[in-house]
């Protein structure tokens, strides 16, 4: 019997059927690089831009991911990355590197300052099929030019309800 | 106005620009590294105005007071310490920077320009440069002001700089980093040319005001000494590692392209005994390397201006 709010049973660890990874790793190893922009006025505190922690944000774009690719490309380590989706279009150059090192997408809000906790059903069924469909294109476009694969979409934000029979496959907040 | 989906980014003061995608900066005798140390000379006040907003921490919350007094009870914690750097902390500050040959870039609020010749007196013994650096520790700009309120705020620090040194001030420093949305509009309008309050890239960038000309020098709030100390509680052996460890990152990719270090400190954390050994051997570490162009904020902003048009690709 699970506890509410019944999402997952209790399941432990020394209980289940045993787990094969392909060719029979011992461990998974996941690198999630959160790739965010952090509004200078976001929608909760509209005349009072913060700006240490909007120029700290603004750092590991201008110059932290840049850093980062390089040492996780060296180590041939595919990212799934925690996305504010609006980046994509902000910051194209960044779309186009992590294409380039054929990254997968975890869906992590469209803005880091801008929380979806207020979202009727309908609109939130709206954000992930426009989450969907705006990485997809963005995919899309940023791979003609060499071969189109393939992108996942994982969620990350904090709620566990909706998604509305989209193809969302994993949830990951409750690591 | 929150953002929208769209190029670049969702304020008008700079342009975005990936490090890697710009041309090759090159430094005085092809140096890797830009050193710069900000050294805040300031005053914590006894009262502030009716209004006054707490000072910020950059956690994003309020650092408020020392003691946890109630409001209108004397801070005498936050007093105390801010005077004890203004009274020792800052002495071993300048010996050690003196021993490496270092000029300091000194940020003094409107109070020590005041009140504390003898602190610019030993500045300009240095051939420091000095910057504005608001009213006091505790008076910061903050979104209760009107547009001519913040003009007047940023207009008397300056002026008692002026006052205080015999030179106008190009560059500023906001107490606790604090801007509203007018702050780089008007720094450029008051005369100022960088602003250390953007903690955002290894470069000086060009900034973008309404009138006149600006140029970022960030400073990285999460690295400064109060920070990393105070809010990042991290032991001063592991502050020690980490600032070398910065300083060897930027070295290292200072060989494709220009970085600089701006090492911003307070002389009542960074002044006290037990740390400033360390503040020694972090210097005495940088400044064993050849490469390593220790300068001013405004001789930073000066050679990146004349440098700035040059297109040599990067590797």
């Amino acid at each position: 019997m699970s506890l509410a709010p019944h999402r997952f049973d209790y399941a432990p660890i020394t209980d289940r059927p045993i787990i094969k990874w392909p060719n029979n790793a011992r461990v998974a190893f996941w690198v999630a690089p959160n790739m965010e922009f952090f509004e200078y006025l976001p929608d909760n505190r509209p005349t009072q831009p913060d700006i240490p922690m909007y120029a700290r944000m603004d750092y590991g774009n201008r110059v932290g991911f840049w850093r980062m690719l390089d040492i996780l490309n060296k180590h041939k380590v595919r990212a799934c990355c925690c996305l504010n989706l609006e980046l994509l279009d902000h910051f194209p150059e960044i779309k186009d590197a992590m294409v380039a090192s054929d990254w997968d997408y975890m869906a992590h809000g469209l803005y880091n300052s801008r929380p979806i906790y207020d979202y009727t059903e309908e609109r939130e069924k709206e954000y992930w099929q426009d989450f969907i469909t705006h990485v997809q294109q963005k995919n899309r476009q940023a791979r003609e030019r060499t071969a189109w694969r393939r992108c996942r979409l994982y969620r990350q934000d904090g709620r566990s309800d909706g998604g509305g029979g989209l193809p969302l496959s994993h949830i990951v907040d409750h690591g | 106005m929150p953002a929208t989906r769209s190029l670049g980014m969702d304020q008008p003061f700079y342009s975005w620009s990936p490090i890697v995608t710009r041309p090759v900066l090159r430094w005085p005798d092809n140096a890797r590294v830009a050193l710069a140390v900000i050294v805040n000379l300031e005053h914590w006040d006894w009262e502030v105005p009716a209004g006054t907003p707490l000072p910020v921490s950059p956690m994003g919350g309020p650092e408020g007071l020392w003691t946890g007094n109630q409001p209108g009870f004397p801070d005498i914690g936050g007093y105390g310490n801010h005077e004890y750097g203004n009274r020792v902390g800052i002495f071993r500050i300048f010996a050690v920077l003196d021993k490496y040959g270092i000029t300091p870039t000194l940020a003094l609020d409107k109070a020590i320009a005041d009140h504390y010749p003898l602190l610019v007196q030993e500045g300009r013994k240095r051939g420091a440069e000095f910057i504005a650096h608001g009213l006091t520790r505790r008076q910061i700009i903050h979104t209760g002001m009107s547009l001519d309120e913040e003009r007047r705020y940023i207009s008397a620090s300056v002026e008692a700089v002026e006052k205080a040194t015999g030179t106008r001030p190009i560059g500023w420093s906001g107490p606790d980093f604090q801007e509203t949305q007018n702050t780089p509009n008007l720094l450029a309008e008051a005369g100022i040319r960088y602003v250390c309050d953007w903690g955002n890239d290894e470069q000086p960038y060009r900034m973008t005001p309404a009138t006149g000309e600006l140029y970022s020098l960030g400073v990285n709030a999460y690295l400064d000494d109060n920070y990393i100390h105070l809010h990042g509680r991290r032991t001063i052996d592991e502050v020690n590692l980490l600032w070398r460890d910065w300083f060897d990152g930027l070295y290292a990719d200072g060989a494709t392209t220009g970085r600089m270090m701006v090492l911003h400190l307070h002389p009542w954390i960074m002044g006290q005994p037990w740390r400033i050994r360390h503040l020694d051997e972090v210097l005495g570490h940088i400044c064993t390397h050849a490469g390593v162009w220790k300068a001013t904020g405004a001789e930073i902003v000066d050679w990146f201006k004349a440098y700035s048009g040059r297109t040599e690709k990067p590797a």
